[in-house]
Formats: structure tokens, sequence, C-alpha cells
């Protein structure tokens, strides 16, 4: 177990190393400086900007002093919002767009357990034809398609849902929505097929032979262990509601993380761009490697490597 | 004629010799299908891959075909602004309207579409080429190289890919423009775009992952066959192995992956293009003609629906044919 455990960890902390150099190294192949577009600048200010900023030490040096920097979980300044700090702008706005992609998680596992588990129970018949049908488009359409179409439908044709900022809870209806339509196919169709797997097994029927109520052979006895693929799922699902996230508040003018990392990626903010990714990066890691460990906690029929 | 079967009275009909006909019978059971028909009967006896097809078939013709039609017919082409014809509705003359520039929608998601399609064939051959030769040599190779070839797939599986693509596409984007305008060679490439460039290289990086390990799982079952033996027994080299036993002994497992990558491509460059990364202009992909559409899209709501109807028929159409390639090509994998 703790041989598992430290492995994995391992796993991930040298994969954020990774991706903090892969970062870095990117960031420094670019030509120029962001210090170009404000032209005119004359020369020496230009120096005094680089001084400021690091960028006129050798490469290496700086190498060592940002990932020291990041090892304390330190951005640095921000170019485009000046005197601000990388840190500071995620402290203000990764809460918004967690709680965006919180609610949107939240949603996709509240609608497509039931959903994939009703489908299973109806193998073949037409609830579970209904069912595959709607996952099989929800599945084929881009977030920022049902975005949008969401926006001209119920915020330009019917007027009845705000259609950008979070000022009441009516702004997150349709960004959770939008954000949740995938994540809520795939969990159907992988709480169906694993349901399908598990009530055709011996343990149900003996449940079932029992005498039990379906409702407790279904949720009591079924249902636990056909989640557990859907638990394998949390990590990628992090990922998706994050970067799914960016065109969603895109779409909606939601002043999250997510529309500050594009627009630095349009302004050129390297430590914005630097600092959000490795920010990002490191929390989808973080939450698969919680899931990878909590899984043989859950599951006790996995053996550890 | 006595039917008792009891009776010991002989049928002289049993003592006739075979004719030609029967004898061919009793030799063969039956004339063998081969691997490809056998799937190709499967493959069209699914009505729901078939339509898939045909759908994909007309949606290649709309993009390849449609721009020259509508030269020839209309005279519109992707970057022609028409000055009079400035947003314009969908009507009889631009059946989906006109942009703020002037320009012929229908020809911009025409184009848009021919750039949607080649990225997602472009990058699936490349993770074909990559997926299929890593997956092939970790797997025969075994033992120690497979482990840290594998060890190496997993941490590029856990790196959050929408994240290296952005950054990717924000970093090569100047570089590969001053490539493009100095070098004799790359100059063809220009023409693709930097955005573009970058979304293959982060494929060419990332995406394999997944090909490698599939492949790696099925060349572990394969390479302890018999056949195997035998051809190693003659003296096959291991490239000979890889690519004349290997690989065709998995091709059909390939081929399905390979199909679902296909929309998977599609998906994360429309994703770009609509962050406004990816093509640049004039060029337009369904994801920057989305993009565009954005800014207007309480006034020309259709802007954005035809690019997006576009998307969602691809991505579904190939999910689907991947599913009935799926079944026909690789029985023992149908849930």
């Amino acid at each position: 177990m703790w041989k598992f455990t430290f492995r994995r960890l391992v796993s991930a902390v040298v994969t954020i190393f990774l991706i903090a150099s892969l970062t870095f190294l990117l960031m420094n192949i670019i030509p120029g400086s962001p210090f170009n577009s404000e032209k005119g600048l004359p020369p020496q200010i230009i120096e005094a900007l680089k001084a400021k900023y690091g960028l006129d030490k050798p490469l290496f040096e700086q190498y060592v002093t940002y990932m020291k920097n990041v090892a304390k979980f330190d951005f640095g300044p921000t170019i485009k919002y000046k005197g601000r700090t990388v840190n500071e702008i995620i402290r203000d706005k990764f809460p918004i767009s967690a709680k965006v992609g919180a609610l949107s998680l939240g949603l996709a596992l509240a609608i497509g357990i039931p959903l994939g588990s009703l489908a299973a129970l109806n193998h073949e018949k037409i609830g579970d034809r209904l069912i595959m049908l709607f996952t099989t488009f929800g599945i084929a359409v881009p977030g920022f398609v049902i975005g949008t179409l969401l926006l001209i439908t119920f915020g330009v044709i019917f007027p009845i849902l705000p259609t950008f900022g979070l000022d009441s809870w009516k702004n997150y209806i349709m960004p959770s929505i939008a954000l949740s339509l995938y994540p809520t196919c795939y969990i159907t169709r992988l709480t169906r097929s694993s349901m399908l797997d598990v009530i055709s097994q011996d343990y149900i029927r003996t449940a079932k032979a029992k005498g039990l109520n379906k409702f407790i052979v279904i949720g009591k006895h079924a249902l636990k262990n056909s989640i557990l693929p859907v638990v394998t799922y949390v990590g990628p699902l992090t990922a998706y509601v994050l970067t799914g996230g960016f065109v969603v508040e895109k779409i909606f003018t939601i002043p999250g993380l997510g529309k500050f990392f594009i627009d630095s990626i349009n302004a050129r903010d390297y430590p914005m761009i630097m600092g959000t990714t490795i920010f990002l990066a490191s929390f989808i890691i973080i939450m698969n490697f919680v899931v990878d460990v909590l899984y043989p906690l859950i599951d006790p029929r996995i053996k550890i490597r | 004629m006595n039917k008792n079967p009891l009776s010991l009275q002989l049928d002289p009909e049993m003592f006739k010799p075979v004719p030609k006909e029967e004898r061919v019978q009793l030799v063969t059971m039956r004339p063998s299908t081969t691997y490809w028909q056998d799937a190709s009967r499967r493959l069209k006896r699914n009505k729901v891959a078939m339509i898939s097809i045909v759908v994909i078939l007309a949606v290649f013709a709309f993009a390849f075909l449609g721009p020259y039609i509508m030269k020839a017919t209309t005279g519109f082409t992707y970057e022609e602004q028409i000055r009079e014809d400035v947003d314009q509705p969908p009507s009889l003359r631009h059946w989906m309207g006109t942009d703020g520039l002037g320009r012929d929608l229908m020809v911009r998601v025409m184009v848009g579409t021919r750039i949607s399609l080649l990225v997602g064939l472009i990058a699936t051959f490349i993770i074909l080429i990559i997926g299929t030769l890593y997956g092939a040599i970790a797997g025969l190779a075994g033992g120690w190289v497979d482990n840290i070839m594998m060890r190496f797939v997993e941490i590029l599986y856990s790196v959050p890919d929408i994240l290296i693509v952005i950054l990717l596409s924000v970093t090569l984007k100047d570089p590969l423009t001053i490539m493009f305008e100095s070098g004799g060679l790359l100059r063809g490439l220009a023409g693709v775009g930097p955005g573009l460039i970058s979304i293959f290289i982060t494929f060419a990086l990332l995406y394999w992952v997944g090909m490698a390990r599939m492949v790696r799982g099925q060349v572990l079952q394969i390479k302890e066959q018999e056949f195997v033996t035998a051809a190693r027994a003659l003296g096959a080299s291991n490239r000979r192995i890889i690519l004349r036993h290997l690989i065709p002994n998995s091709i059909g497992p390939i081929i399905v992956t390979a199909t679902f990558q296909i929309p998977s491509a599609i998906f994360v460059e429309s994703f770009l293009s609509f962050i406004g990364l990816g093509v640049s202009a004039p060029m337009a992909s369904l994801g920057s003609l989305a993009s565009d559409a954005m800014n207007g899209v309480y006034s020309y709501p259709y802007r954005l629906l035809f690019p997006s109807l576009i998307i969602a028929l691809i991505i579904l159409a190939f999910n689907q044919l991947g599913d009935g390639l799926r079944d026909a090509l690789d029985p023992k994998m149908k849930k």
C-alpha cells in the first residue's frame, strides 16, 4: 500500500516537474521579449524592466530561480495587469472557475449515474434506446456548440436567463449545463455498461432470491460495484471541466481563471500563462493521484502491485 | 422397396460414384471467407455504420468538391469580400448568408470543413505511425525496455493534454512563422499556418500514448503464438516480425482506435480555434468560424449554427462508424 502510494507520488511530482520545465523551456525559445510590443521605449528602460523581471540573467540561472519559486508556488508578477502577481489572480479567479467546475462535475455525476443505471435496468427496451440515443448525440456535440445554442435559445430568443456575469444563481444554470453535457453522457454510458456487467452476477441473483426489494438490490448491492469505473473517471473529468471552462467562460463572459488565461494568451503575458498552466496541471495531476490512491481502498478486489 | 430401417436389404443408390460437385463439397464444407470479407459483411449489415459512411462521404464531397462547384457556379471564394453583400442573412444568393466582410459563409464553411477534416486525418496518421511502432517495439522487446518505455507513456498519459496544446500553440506560433518566412523548403508549409503545425506537433508528442498502449497489449498476446516463433526460427529480424507479423495481425483494433482518433482531433482543433489559437485568417476552420460568429451572436445566430452543426455531424458520424468498425473488425471487443 505505502509502496504503491509512494510510487504514485513520485510519478506525480516528476510529471509536475517536467511540465514546469517544459513550460519554462517553451517560454524561452520565443524570440523577442514581452516588452517589444510597447513601442518607443528607450533601450535603458527595457533593460531596467528586464532586470526587474530577472530576464537579464543567464538562462540556467533564470531556470533555477524559476523552479525554486514554482516549488514555493510563487509565480511572480504578471505583465498585463501591472502591480498584481499571478498568485493574486489565481487566488481571486480560480474559486470562480472551481465553483462552475464543481457544479458541473456534481451535475454530471448526479444525472449520469441514475440515467446509466436506468438504461441498464431497461436493457434493450425503449428507455435504454432513448437514453443511448441522447448520449450518442451528447458526446458528439462540442461544449462551445451546446453553450452557444443555450445562449441563443434562453438568452436571445426566450430571454429568461442572464447571459453574462455571475450575479445570481441563475447565472450558473447555462454554464453548468453546457459544461456538464459531455461528462454526463460519458458517465451514463460508463455506468450503463458496468451496471449490465454487475446485474448478471451471482450475488445479485442471490439477493433477488432472498426476496429483497428491487430498490435495495439495485441501490445497495448493484450500484456500489457499478460506480467503480465512474470513480476512475473523476480525474479526467476534473481536467475536462477545468479546460472546458475556458470556452464556457468565454461564451458566458464569466470572470474566472479560464477567461483570464485566454486573455493572457492573446496578450502574450508569459508569467501568467506559465503560472496558470503549471497551477492547473498540478491541480489535475494531484486529483489523479488522489483518485489512484483511493481506488484500492474503495475496491478491495484491486490488487496493488 | 422395403422402407424398414432394420432391413438388411441394401440400397443400390448408395454405391454409385459421387458426382464431381459433391466431391468438392466434401473437401471444403463451404468457401472460406477471409478476415476482410467477414468484416465487410458484418459492417454492411450494420445500418448505423452504413449511414455514417454515407454522411462522411457527403461531408467530404461538401468540403473538397464544394468550393470548386461554388466557384464555377457563383464565383464566390472563401476570401473574396463582396462589398455590396455585407451581413446578408441566408438567401437564394448566399445560402448561409455572408459575414461582416461580405464573404459568402457557405464557401467558408466548406473550406473550414476541409481544414477540420484534414486536421483529423493528418493528426490520426501521425498518431498511427508513432503509436503503432512504439507499442509494437515495447511489446516485442519486453523486460526492462518495455518497463521504461511504458513508464514514459504513463507520465505522458497523466499530462493534461489541452493545457500543453495551448502552451505549444502559443509558444510555437512566432518561431514557426519566422521559420516559414526564411526557409525555402518549409515555405510550402506557410499556407498551413503555424497554429495547425503546432497542433500536429502536440499530437505527435502526446496523443499517441493511447494507441501505443493498445498495440502493446495486442503484441504481448500475439508474440507468444507459434507463427511468430516459426518466423523467428526461420531467421526473421525484429523489424520484419513487427512489420510483417505483429502489426498486420493487430490491424483490426488499430483501425478502430484510429477511427476514434479522427473525431477527437477535430474536437481539439475546433476547441483551439474557438479560443483564438489554431488557424490564422483568412483561412477558416469550423472552430474559428464558430468563434468569429460569437461576436455577433445576438444579431446573426445562424452564422454560428452552420459550422456548429457540421462539427457535431462529423464527430457523430465518425463515432458511429468507429463503433460499427469495432463490431465488424474485432467482434471480441463488442460490449
